[in-house]
């Protein structure tokens, strides 16, 4: 591992060190640019806090507990390795990665859902403005139906135009990209496994699949070549 | 009181809600009522429930797709038959989804034999299926069955939305066995809204072209089919709010009306029945058509052939729905000139997407419209 030029001494001495310090509450360096509700989120969100501490995340925890377990898999990694642990040390790794794109897929989803209650407040506030509107006409709503109806006219709006705009599509591909991510993970996870026991994984599986169909392209192709009496009997084949 | 509060308590006092605690009551208790009813949801049979239900026989199987022949019901017959290709990110029950409401037993009533394409439900084994299999495939394969049972050369074939692209596609490409083309709600100009953008329509454009190849070859690298309740949900989210008010007061406020109950159960069912996509599929769908806008370019190639829509020289009717938001009328309509053949006729019916087939002003032109244009050219 020359790709870090720390000693493992001063990693683990500076692991230890941001485990404790973690151990105090503190307020998150970017909690003032996140809007209210993101951060309130966040904070209330026990799988974010647990992965902000434990998967080396550069933005958000640049050390911390992600180094200790650095620390450890440079110390006792090769060792694990020569008893056959190879597997488990693989998965270990592929299962921090998984727990980095969960988080990412949920700060993701959070930034969507944030977007969707601001146009959800921009709608009801024009919901106020229709009414106002309607008060000045003299017109009254007198059922609580139709105003549930008035609502949803004026929610609807705005969140179009909201998940339309720029910014609406941005954050829709950002989960979309977060939720890929995380899914590329698991595959990757579950493949480990899946060498590990001697069972046929994904890509077997896709690879089979590929050459049945590169098959079948043949076989039609050289079926459409034939003589169209002998077509027609082939074509019969297909008679239920 | 503080002039904030004031303010307040003047913008309280001009809204002009006069709902009292006793009609709110009053109508609480009208739907509570209406929850009774909701009894009838689990004594409903399986046959009332039944959709596609116009006797059909099958003529043709191969892998998960089957091709149906309607039996027909006109006393007095035209001779014409129309080969009927459905999308796959739905089921082609839409086209048939209640007795007064199918589209299907209208044509027939009208005299036309109608041949269905069930493009059926892609497993795993399916995820390298590609355009060009469904349309040099499957599709080719279903017009010679066709063929063979009618004793004609070519077919009438009648695209619906992404099975109007897979018509446009065989016609160019296998032009000596199409009589007459149809489309309805068929994207064409998939990029027809970039100019004509509307609030609320085309979202699926929008979102597709928001996303850059790479993340495209992504989702299907790790996804391998596209899952069709993704799909789905993709299409609620379209109208978010409205299938919240859907699913809840406008469910509740027809409990106790069995004819409409049905309509809404039997519709549900369709669009719960969501196959998978072939993951190739939803590549070269993505990112040649919804990016790259090939098809209307002439630059689309399936199996190694150019699609040129200038080989489509048989008679051409495009339909589109004028409110459908699904496909923008931006991208289905105006295709004049387009195509090869100078007998192009465009016709636009009320409804939605989907209302075009099950909508009640949409059927009553819709399936007499096409048997006219047909009988038209029937000996042209």
């Amino acid at each position: 591992m020359t790709d870090n030029p720390i000693s493992p001494y001063s990693v683990w001495v500076n692991a230890l060190a941001e485990v404790f310090c973690a151990m105090v509450p503190a307020a998150s360096s970017d909690a003032g640019a996140a809007s209210p509700g993101k951060a309130a989120f966040e904070n209330a969100s026990p799988l974010t806090s647990l992965f902000q501490g434990l998967v080396p995340d550069g933005q958000r925890n640049p050390s911390g507990a992600s180094q200790l377990l650095l620390g450890i898999e440079r110390t006792f990694g090769g060792l694990a390795g020569a008893l056959g642990l190879e597997p488990m040390r693989e998965l270990g790794q592929a299962w921090r990665e998984m727990l980095v794109a969960i988080a990412a897929k949920q700060r993701a989803q959070v930034e969507y859902l944030d977007l969707v209650a601001q146009a959800w407040n921009t709608g009801t506030q024009g919901l106020v403005q229709d009414l106002q509107a309607m008060a000045t006409r003299g017109e009254r709503v007198e059922s609580l139906l139709a105003f549930i109806r008035m609502w949803a006219t004026s929610v609807e709006g705005p969140l179009h135009e909201t998940m339309q705009g720029k910014r609406g599509l941005e954050v829709t591909a950002k989960v979309i990209r977060a939720s890929t991510q995380y899914r590329l993970q698991s595959q990757k996870a579950i493949g480990i496994v899946s060498e590990a026991l001697n069972v046929p994984t994904r890509a077997d599986m896709d690879d089979a699949f590929r050459e049945i169909q590169e098959l079948k392209r043949e076989l039609r192709r050289l079926t459409k070549a034939l003589p169209p009496a002998v077509q027609k009997m082939s074509t019969q084949t297909g008679k239920p | 009181m503080s002039a904030t509060s004031e303010t307040s308590a003047k913008r309280a006092i001009a809204l002009p809600l006069h709902i009292t605690p006793t009609e709110a009551m009053h109508e609480l208790t009208g739907l509570l009522g209406k929850l009774a009813h909701a009894k009838r949801l689990g004594e409903f049979t399986e046959e009332e429930l039944a959709i596609g239900t116009t006797p059909a026989d099958e003529v043709y199987r191969e892998d998960m797709v089957r091709l149906y022949r309607c039996r027909p019901t006109a006393v007095k017959r035209k001779g014409i038959a129309v080969l009927i290709v459905y999308a796959l990110v739905g089921r082609y029950q839409m086209i048939d989804l209640e007795t007064d409401r199918s589209f299907v037993r209208k044509l027939l009533a009208e005299g036309i034999d109608v041949y269905y394409v069930d493009w059926g439900k892609p497993t795993r084994a399916q995820r390298w299926l590609t355009i060009d299999d469904y349309v040099s495939g499957y599709l080719d394969n279903c017009v010679d069955v066709v063929c063979a049972h009618e004793g004609i050369d070519k077919v009438n074939l009648m695209g619906i939305c992404q099975g109007g692209i897979f018509s446009t596609c065989y016609a160019s490409l296998f032009s000596h066995k199409v009589a007459r083309l149809m489309l309805t709600v068929t994207p064409l100009d998939f990029h027809g809204d970039v100019d004509a953008p509307a609030r609320g329509s085309g979202y699926m454009n929008l979102w597709a072209r928001s996303l850059s190849a790479e993340d495209i070859d992504q989702l299907v690298d790790t996804m391998g089919n596209s899952p069709g309740p993704l799909v789905g949900f993709s299409f609620l989210m379209m109208n978010p709010v409205a299938n919240l008010t859907k699913y809840s007061i406008e469910l509740l406020d027809i409990l106790d009306d069995d004819k409409k109950l049905l309509g809404f159960l039997r519709m549900e069912r369709w669009i719960s029945d969501r196959p998978n996509n072939p993951g190739e599929v939803v590549r070269q769908w993505f990112k040649d058509l919804y990016q790259g806008n090939k098809l209307i370019r002439n630059e689309l190639v399936l199996g190694g052939r150019n699609v040129d829509l200038k080989r489509i020289t048989m008679p051409v009717l495009n339909i589109y729905a004028a409110g459908d938001v699904v496909v923008p009328n931006s991208c289905s309509q105006g295709m004049q000139g387009r195509f090869g053949t100078e007998d192009y006729t465009e016709l636009g019916v009320p409804g939605g997407h989907i209302g075009t087939f099950v909508g009640g002003k949409a059927q009553k032109i819709l399936a007499p419209s096409i048997a006219e244009w047909l009988t038209a050219r029937q000996h042209a």
